[in-house]
């Protein structure tokens, strides 16, 4: 600790009110799965995820200009998503995504490319609210842990839901298998 | 915690009317000022998180002592152009303000020099209206000191807002 820490640690901090500190994450019964999408990094849990799958079988014809394609898997279409940076939606895998992650919420069926999907174990991680200078309605999460000097969003199936309408992406629930492709029209 | 200039001294305060700011260089010349108790440390941070989704000047934060710090790019915001970050340490000055339910939290503002610790007497005390536009809404009071003039950053309304409330207000 450098000397003016020292003297501001004795002499300035307010003491009349406790300093509010990183908040406790809820920690899932499931356990939770890093999905690394190169710029962001997302925390899932891994009940809600339906199956991987390599970016080799994505059918490159995105169907609207907020997919990047779709993938046909056990009988039913699954449109294809890819987020950057700014969490905007990509018109093209990037080139270090091999996995797409498939997801199914009251049978809406899509899935997002990622660079790497690993399990990680939830409790030994400290999970931080997002501050409100570094809140946006774009965020599929509002807490987060720091892996690697990354930040990972505590996020879930239907925050992905959530963001992609917002982006624009038209998500269809889906009767029955084979049915009409997702996707913006 | 009170937010506006402090008395340099608390003994010295009872003679003279004279208050204490820190002037903070936040890149290009452009400097703003901070009440004196609101600035609690200096750091150096080797390594800074970034969030996605959000504008240059507010996509980054970086832990200390288990809290997580966010970071403003004050430049960047008042003249919405980003200044690229130096590679390495990147100092900060660490303040304190209290939010609208009364908690106190940390935030940081990057750093293009080293802070000074400035006397300022009411008389240098100049309307909020004689900033430039940027900083009016950013800003609770200014005060003029060998003619440039300093806005006293309004750290509430600078942290406790969404960059999407900030921007509408900017």
């Amino acid at each position: 600790m450098n000397p003016i820490d020292d003297f501001l640690l004795d002499n300035v901090l307010p003491d009349k009110k406790p300093l509010t500190l990183a908040p406790q994450a809820n920690l899932l019964a499931s356990e939770l799965a890093l999905m690394d999408c190169g710029e962001i990094s997302l925390l899932i849990p891994t009940n809600e995820i339906i199956s991987l799958v390599s970016a080799q079988q994505l059918v490159a014809q995105p169907q609207s200009s907020f997919d990047c394609g779709y993938l046909e898997f056990e009988q039913q279409y699954y449109s294809i998503f890819c987020f950057n940076k700014s969490l905007q939606l990509q018109p093209s895998m990037n080139p270090e995504s091999t996995t797409m992650v498939l997801f199914n919420a009251q049978n809406i069926l899509f899935g997002v490319c990622c660079h790497e999907l690993t399990k990680q174990n939830a409790t030994g991680l400290t999970f931080h609210a997002v501050p409100p200078s570094m809140r946006s309605r774009k965020q599929p999460f509002t807490e987060f842990a720091i892996l690697d000097n990354r930040a990972v969003g505590l996020s879930s199936v239907a925050a992905l839901i959530a963001l992609l309408r917002l982006r624009g992406a038209k998500l269809i629930s889906q009767p029955g298998p084979a049915s009409a492709l997702l996707g913006a029209g | 915690m009170k937010s506006q200039i402090e008395p340099v001294n608390p003994t010295l305060s009872k003679n003279t009317t004279e208050l204490g700011a820190w002037v903070l260089p936040i890149g290009h010349g452009a400097s703003v000022a901070i009440g004196q108790y609101e600035l609690k440390y200096i750091e150096y941070i080797k390594t800074s998180i970034t969030l996605p989704g959000l504008p240059a000047y507010c996509e980054k934060g970086f832990q200390w002592r288990d809290h997580f710090i966010p970071m403003l790019d004050l430049y960047s915001l008042a003249e919405r152009r980003r200044i690229p970050m130096a590679e390495g340490e990147q100092m900060v000055a660490i303040i304190a303000y209290e939010n609208l339910q009364g908690e106190i939290h940390f935030g940081a503002i990057f750093l293009q020099g080293i802070p000074k610790l400035m006397p300022v007497k009411p008389q240098q005390s100049v309307a909020v209206t004689e900033l430039d536009t940027a900083w009016r809404l950013l800003s609770h009071a200014a005060f003029r000191d060998q003619e440039i003039l300093y806005p006293v950053l309004d750290l509430r309304c600078l942290f406790d807002k969404t960059p999407a409330d900030l921007l509408v207000l900017h």
